[in-house]
């Protein structure tokens, strides 16, 4: 007899213990069990329940691989983004220095030389060269 | 879910299916609820699978009891959908019989909640002490005394009138 069914189990010594174990075959009796078919309905339901719930588990465990992926993504666009941002828009250096900074530059000119003859000798338009311009 | 979770369903569902079903057909009388009940029990069994701690036993006594207790909450229109109780005695079970288990478990319903539940377990649903020991936080020799005590007090409950009617 295994544990199981050994309803006796550990039972201290009683001189009722024989009744008591006709009793607890009477309990055992009188819960009549189930139609086999009942059971296998069950079973079907339950296997069914099973199926639906590896399903929803796999399902589960791609939408978090996923959104885990599209997380980092956006982390990774963003700071590269917010970088690129940062470095176009950023400022020159102030000048320390607010003091007048001296500038100096050198300009080279010719001086015409004294044997050459005053611009205002020579005609500024030939006149007598282009007359037919001004016959009426 | 995982494939051990799946596994520890599945045997305990094989090992406590029939027994389920069998205290639930004695506490309803009828086959179609007690069918009904039972896979309302490894529904939740399924579906709660993840929040179970302790042991396992005393998880799915605790659904049995509370899958019941919804039943007999409901109002009885739900409860006992016409025709849908047999109020034939099953096949082969005769009238002496019948009375016999209704003072049986009348006689059990009175018992104080604790014994009740030892005696459920160990005669319908068919744990073991070992897991009964662990369901009930009790030690596993512990549980065969306490076993032989509540029948005791059933019998005493039951005397005279189940000796009379069993003669």
């Amino acid at each position: 007899m295994n544990e199981e069914t050994n309803l006796e189990k550990d039972w201290p010594p009683d001189p009722e213990n024989d009744d008591l174990a006709r009793l607890a075959e009477q309990l055992q009796d009188a819960a009549a069990p189930l139609p086999k078919e009942a059971l296998l309905r069950v079973e079907t339901q339950v296997h069914a329940e099973l199926d639906r719930a590896a399903w929803r588990a796999r399902w589960r465990r791609y939408a978090l691989g996923w959104s885990v992926a599209a997380a980092i993504l956006i982390a990774v666009v963003g700071y590269v983004v917010f970088r690129s941002g940062q470095e176009n828009g950023r400022n020159p250096p102030l000048a320390q220095n607010n003091e007048p900074v001296l500038v100096e530059d050198r300009i080279t000119i010719a001086v015409g030389s004294a044997g050459q003859a005053p611009a205002a000798d020579k005609p500024l338009v030939r006149l007598d060269d282009f007359r037919s311009l001004f016959a009426d | 879910m995982t494939e051990e979770a799946r596994s520890r369903i599945e045997n305990l569902f094989r090992r406590y299916a029939s027994g389920v079903s069998r205290y639930a057909l004695l506490r309803v009388r009828s086959p179609e609820l007690a069918e009904e009940i039972t896979a309302r029990v490894f529904l939740a069994v399924v579906r709660h699978i993840d929040q179970q701690s302790g042991s396992l036993v005393g998880w799915l006594w605790a659904i049995v009891r509370s899958e019941l207790a919804r039943h007999y909450r409901q109002p009885a229109h739900q409860a006992f959908p016409p025709g849908l109780i047999s109020t034939e005695a099953p096949p082969g079970e005769d009238l002496e019989r019948q009375e016999r288990d209704r003072l049986l478990l009348d006689a059990l319903q009175k018992l104080p909640d604790d014994l009740q539940q030892l005696i459920s377990l160990k005669f319908f649903l068919n744990a073991s002490n070992l897991d009964i020991a662990a369901a009930l936080e009790l030690t596993p020799s512990n549980v065969g005394v306490k076993v032989h005590r509540a029948l005791k007090e059933l019998r005493r409950r039951l005397e005279p009138e189940f000796f009379w009617s069993e003669s």
